[in-house]
């Protein structure tokens, strides 16, 4: 099978989204066409991938990733992957044209972006053929689920409804983690297709049980199932076409899809079957009981939805041998019938003005509408199986899988109360809307609202597959069943005419008397106990946490610095009594002529900080603050670190520049006014701190570890690094990939400065002239200096691979030169001057420095693995990048300082 | 001799965190500095004191492998040194962001009031 259409298909949305985030706010009206085209293609690439699989092949595609943990991204094409491609693809494509017309007048770029970010997850989670590529997927929906919910996140009830379904869904996500963890421990691999081969393996050990639990739980929360079934309603506060897509045709089924993966691993397991019917059952009935008596249109959709994903559960759970009956029937019924009813519904309530079936039983609607009203006739029909339409066969094929168990007696009552109670609902929801008595009095208020065509089309074709398969039953269920298996339960309606079809006219009658039940008792309202419990509880939790946080908190910065450290303390020294076990005192021979040596730098940190304390004036706490630090440097001059030294240096003379550039320009006095009960906890904390750092030192020295990773950094250097000076060939070859991260630090922390940059106006109070103020001689200076110091610095650059330099310590220089230059012709010119490229060069050199490693994956090495060529390498072009990346974070956040004029 | 190097280390971290705890902006700035500089010479002084005939780690052919200094944590701290500077350019943005927000800084300069934190 050709897989570059596969990933092609899987890559679209992403690619869309991309789009999305890189299109200006002017092209808007692009947004929506491009995830309709992309929900096009991905279709089509189903359609075309589709020959590969019908016939019940299985193809992988395995890549490592991170062999040393087992992990494998693996991805699989099955009948139920590329057919649910086909459903992700086809229903985004319809909601996609649906919302374009939906959201016409709106900012909707947030909507469009994260929709086709949730497509390409929704793709993800079927097609992974790994337990934890399918775990991210999994997240991922999760996450731009709970963002879609809360689209209109003025309003406050779309939060909370976002709130509950991501805290119920991610908690769910995290049992499926541990669960997955747990399964790969007990089987040695995370691979579905490797998994349901080792199945009977994995079945004879209890731990599986354990692991089943975990992963249905996550499955469970996804899919809406007892006793997590209260979110989707609440989350019935999204807009229409997102409940359509994510909350009744593709992410609610995730958990289903779950199920379908894992029932070749556990289907044998004793608890499968109990678990999965007893669920599935519960859901149903409670979930139709729960429809029967909302009045909100939607929420009826909603628990409808629960009810029919509880049946899944139970088929499910239900099923026998090797494959679920049914399987892609059950889900495209589902799929087809109930985002066109979504859909007609998002209709309806524009048409309308409403979705409350107390307003909407006084008003007619079927003359008003008879074309919505056939439409929803037809989905109706859909929902309780009728004939002539896909979901009698889904309906027959449930009863034949239910009533072939000899599970429990109480099963088919199940079924027989939750299938009275569908048909009543659904003649309920169809009855109230349309047919009610005309008031003619209040007929002027709710006139008809003119709406788009679109809204009507679109799920008139969704209905279409329904009736496809209704009328021509045998080319459609050629397509959706098993091969080599026959649909049970006969074909069509008029094939089988039995017993079943007689259970299934008493449901239809005891439906329609509970729906005149209903009408007779004049809609009483009960609320679910259930739900109230649950919000009980976590309201309650939530309060607990900030409580606990308000205690914790106080704001203060001392305290806070001074509870996190303690912390850390206690902590520590709880692990003391275990460490000394395992520590095997070892003194190291030490030159004590040479270490004396080491007192000189000790004494000027020393006395740097001590007189700190005692520092009353600004500059005197410069002046000790600069003694100390400059005491360091010298410290790593005598410890055989030039490198360090030189970066000591600069940085510190930098920082010490800055403090000194901000705190001239704020007045105030430094002068300690230090409470006394604040200060004694202050100088608990920092004594207790202190001498612990002071004792894990003086420890660690005590014992010499017998493998030097040094070492054999030495020893490769020249060889591997094609460089002499060790510290610089480890920052840019060997450990390259930590020297990213920390360039992304500094990335972080820039733009961290610079978001506050906005808000700080110019305050033309203390405007000065820079022409008086400027020293002549100083500028001067500066002016010859100044291009020296870019060549030096270069020349730190170029040479550092081999001798003390690099980017890190030629960044400094330059940043030096840089603040000369603001120091001796005021800052606010030298920084506007540079402002503009400093950010540039800040991404740049950050875009430099993932460059240099992308030549290794051409060549199926790791990725920042460094190529050299004479003097020419990708290391010296990643030190570049270091360089470049300093620099702009350095003049980035000078200008922050550089911009205020007072 | 490492016990110098514990008192410096206990030094600085303690004073560093003394300083943090203040509350006030130019000597948490400071103090953060001083924190930052002891966590670091404890870093590099993990690998032990050199010694009188121990050397950079510089490469040269005619030099023993066990003279060399330990280079890993120097690479360490090499970066953890501009890592500390970039927060502290973060945290001097913060304490120019509060200066300019609070209400006192139209008005008459108040004693140790503007630069708190």
């Amino acid at each position: 099978m050709d897989f570059r259409f596969y990933f092609l298909g899987l890559a679209l949305p992403f690619i869309g989204s991309l789009l999305l985030t890189l299109l200006p706010d002017r092209s808007q009206r692009w947004f929506g066409p491009i995830v309709l085209a992309q929900s096009l293609g991905v279709f089509a690439i189903a359609v075309h991938l589709w020959p590969n699989v019908a016939q019940d092949a299985v193809h992988v595609f395995d890549s490592p990733w991170m062999p040393s943990l087992n992990l494998t991204l693996s991805f699989q094409a099955d009948r139920l992957g590329i057919f649910f491609m086909a459903i992700v693809g086809l229903i985004g494509a319809a909601i996609a044209q649906y919302s374009r017309e939906y959201f016409k007048n709106e900012d909707s770029r947030r909507f469009w972006l994260l929709f086709s970010i949730f497509q390409g997850a929704m793709l993800g989670i079927p097609l992974s053929n790994s337990l934890v590529v399918l775990f991210v997927f999994w997240e991922m929906t999760t996450l731009t689920s709970a963002l879609l919910i809360a689209l209109h996140d003025h309003d406050g009830k779309a939060r909370r409804a976002a709130v509950q379904a991501f805290m119920v869904t991610g908690f769910g996500g995290l049992c499926l983690l541990a669960g997955i963890l747990l399964l790969g421990q007990i089987a040695g691999t995370y691979k579905l297709t490797e998994l349901a081969e080792l199945a009977p393996l994995i079945i004879s050990q209890d731990t599986h049980q354990i692991a089943l639990g975990l992963m249905l739980v996550g499955a469970f929360t996804k899919s809406a199932q007892f006793p997590f079934h209260f979110w989707l309603p609440g989350a019935m506060a999204a807009p229409t076409p997102i409940s359509a897509y994510l909350h009744s045709a593709t992410m609610v089924k995730a958990g289903i899809i779950l199920m379908s993966r894992m029932f070749p691993i556990f289907s044998s397991s004793p608890l499968w079957a109990p678990v999965l019917g007893t669920v599935g059952m519960i859901t149903f009935v409670l979930a139709s009981w729960n429809a029967f008596r909302a009045t909100d249109m939607k929420k009826i959709l909603a628990y409808s939805t629960v009810s029919y994903l509880g049946v899944l559960t139970t088929i499910y759970g239900y099923s026998h041998g090797r494959v679920v009956q049914g399987e892609l029937l059950h889900i495209a019924n589902h799929t087809f019938y109930k985002s066109a009813l979504f859909l007609l519904l998002g209709w309806f309530e524009k048409v309308s003005g409403t979705r409350d079936l107390n307003i909407l039983d006084k008003e007619d609607w079927y003359h008003r509408q008879p074309l919505g009203f056939i439409l929803f006739i037809i989905a109706g029909l859909a929902v309780v199986g009728g004939p002539f339409l896909l979901g009698y066969t889904s309906k027959a094929v449930f009863f034949d899988i239910v009533f072939a168990t000899r599970y429990t007696f109480w099963t088919p009552l199940a079924i027989f109360v939750g299938s009275c109670l569908t048909v009543a609902f659904t003649i309920k929801l169809i009855g109230a809307s349309f047919w009610g008595k005309d008031d003619p009095s209040e007929r002027s208020e709710s006139a008809t609202q003119k709406v788009s065509a679109w809204f009507i089309v679109i799920p008139s074709l969704l209905l279409l597959p329904q009736v496809l398969g209704g009328v021509f039953p045998d080319v459609v269920l050629d397509f959706l069943s098993e091969p080599a298996h026959e649909i049970p339960g006969g074909i069509a309606f008029w094939q089988s005419l039995d017993a079943k079809n007689l259970l299934k006219f008493s449901i239809l009658l005891v439906g329609l008397g509970l729906y005149f039940f209903w009408r007779a008792l004049d809609r009483v309202q009960i609320h679910s106990g259930f739900e109230s419990v649950v919000i009980k509880s976590a309201s309650a939790f939530l309060r607990l946490s900030s409580r606990l946080s308000a205690w914790s908190q106080s704001g203060s910065l001392g305290t806070q610095v001074g509870i996190i450290l303690l912390s850390v303390l206690a902590f520590v020294m709880a692990l003391v009594p275990w460490a000394q076990n395992s520590v095997r005192i070892q003194p190291i021979s030490v030159d004590w002529m040479y270490s004396y040596l080491f007192t000189i730098p000790a004494l000027m940190i020393v006395a740097g900080s001590i007189a700190l304390l005692f520092a009353q004036s600004r500059v005197g706490l410069l002046l000790f603050a600069a003694l100390s630090s400059y005491g360091l440097a010298l410290h790593f001059v005598l410890a055989r670190a030039p490198d360090l030294a030189l970066t000591q240096f600069l940085a510190d003379t930098v920082g010490l520049i800055l403090i000194l550039l901000v705190f001239t320009r704020t007045s105030g006095s430094s002068v300690l006014l230090f409470p006394v009960p604040r200060k004694a906890f202050a100088m608990v904390c920092s004594i207790s701190v202190g001498l612990a750092a002071g004792a894990i030192v003086w420890l660690s020295s005590l014992q010499s570890l017998p493998i030097r990773v040094g070492h054999s950094h030495l020893r490769l250097s020249v060889p591997e690094g094609f460089g002499s000076n060790v510290v610089n060939v480890i920052l840019v070859d060997f450990r390259a990939a930590d020297t990213l991260g920390e360039v992304v630090v500094l990335v972080i922390a820039a733009v961290g400065a610079l978001a506050l940059l906005p808000q700080l106006k110019p305050s033309p109070k203390v405007e000065e002239n820079p022409a008086n103020t400027r020293s002549l001689l100083v500028s001067y200076a500066v002016s010859i200096i100044l291009p020296l110091t870019f060549i030096f610095a270069v020349y730190l650059l170029l040479r550092g691979h081999n001798e003390p330099g690099g980017g890190f310590i030629a960044a400094l220089v330059t940043v030096v030169a840089i603040v000369l230059h603001g120091i001796s012709f005021r800052t606010k010119e030298t920084y506007s001057r540079l402002g503009g490229y400093a950010e540039w060069m800040m991404w740049g050199g950050f875009l430099v420095c993932i460059a240099s490693g992308l030549l290794a994956l051409f060549k199926q090495a790791p990725f920042l693995t460094h190529y050299y060529q004479g003097s020419l390498s990708t290391a010296l072009v990643f030190d570049v990048g270091v360089y470049l990346t300093v620099l702009g974070t350095a003049v980035t956040t000078l200008r922050v300082f550089g911009e205020k004029a007072r | 001799m490492i016990a110098i190097i514990a008192v410096t280390v206990a030094i600085l971290i303690g004073v560093g965190l003394y300083q943090i705890m203040t509350g006030q902006a130019l000597r948490v700035a400071i103090g953060f500095l001083l924190f930052s500089n002891g966590v670091n010479l404890a870093v590099v002084s993990a690998s032990g004191l050199p010694s009188r005939t121990s050397v950079p780690a510089l490469i040269r052919d005619t030099i023993e492998f066990n003279s060399y200094v330990d280079p890993l944590p120097q690479a360490f701290v090499l970066t953890a040194i501009v890592i500390s500077l970039g927060a502290l350019g973060f945290i001097l943005a913060m304490v120019r962001r509060i200066a300019h927000a609070s209400p006192i800084n139209s008005a008459k300069p108040r004693v140790g009031a503007e630069d708190s934190l």
